[in-house]
């Protein structure tokens, strides 16, 4: 992706780093089809939404639905600019972390194993 | 190399920890290249739509002829809305240089065979713009299915 690794606490957290990689190659996702996709309840997505949306890394936008008979509306979220760097940042970070334990089994193993 | 005020924060994260990040992301990213899949007619409509306007010169009428662009357009504008309702995602970003390429490679040969319609027009040939408009549906029916397989594999790499 093309960004220098940054491990971000931030987004650390499984639910988060989980809700930016499925926003990172999508222009928007429903808020229902994040909780289906995700396999997380709504009440827990709320509240990690509501973070990051702090944090500046997500913005959330209703929309009116017509086929919605009780008025309700859908909410839309996507990523934003900054978060997309520290997702790719972080990303990156973790790839590191995890290169870093395969280059160590090969520098260890013994010769002509 | 990982930029450091937070390195000490990783100190606690083990190879093996980032790793299952990793791979539950790998794992979501699976579940959202299923979900991206276009309805099985979104295509075929689509391929029809296309078919249209790239015959649409064969239609003397200038009146006749803006209904049915302007037609195309407000399917082409449903079917998109059509395609967020079912997946509840808008997929606009291209995950991969070979999606890009097919996605290019399809406008361009739709704007050359409406261009070949336009020119069959100008010298008579009216008969020869079914085939412009043969090519401009099969070019988004099937080549629309081949996209979609594309765009679902480089999603499933893409992290």
């Amino acid at each position: 992706m093309g960004s220098d690794a940054h491990f971000d606490e931030s987004i650390h957290a499984p639910t988060r780093l989980r809700l930016c990689a499925m926003l990172r190659p999508v222009d928007f996702a429903e808020f229902s089809a994040l909780t289906s996709t995700l396999g997380v309840s709504e009440a827990n997505l709320s509240k990690t939404i509501r973070n990051l949306v702090q944090l500046g890394y997500i913005t959330t936008s209703k929309h009116s639905s017509p086929d919605r008979s009780d008025f309700r509306r859908r909410t839309i979220v996507s990523l934003t600019g900054r978060g997309r760097r520290a997702f790719d940042q972080h990303l990156a970070a973790l790839q590191e972390i995890a290169d870093s334990a395969r280059s160590a089994q090969t520098a260890t193993a013994p010769p002509g194993s | 190399m990982i930029n450091c005020m937070e390195s000490n924060s990783i100190g606690h994260e083990t190879p093996a920890v980032a790793q299952a990040s990793l791979d539950a992301m790998m794992a979501d990213r699976q579940k959202l290249a299923s979900r991206t899949r276009a309805p099985a007619w979104y295509y075929p409509v689509l391929g029809l739509v296309t078919a249209a306007i790239v015959g649409s010169p064969a239609i003397n009428s200038p009146v006749w002829r803006a209904t049915v662009i302007a037609g195309a357009c407000a399917v082409i504008v449903f079917l998109e809305y059509a395609y967020r309702k079912s997946t509840g995602l808008s997929t606009n970003r291209i995950p991969g240089p070979r999606s890009l390429l097919i996605l290019i490679g399809a406008g361009v040969l739709v704007l050359v065979m409406l261009f070949v319609s336009a020119l069959l027009t100008t010298v008579g040939q009216h008969a020869w713009i079914v085939v412009t408009a043969a090519i401009g549906f099969l070019t988004m029916f099937p080549g629309g299915l081949f996209y979609d397989r594309i765009y679902g594999a480089e999603l499933r790499r893409g992290l």
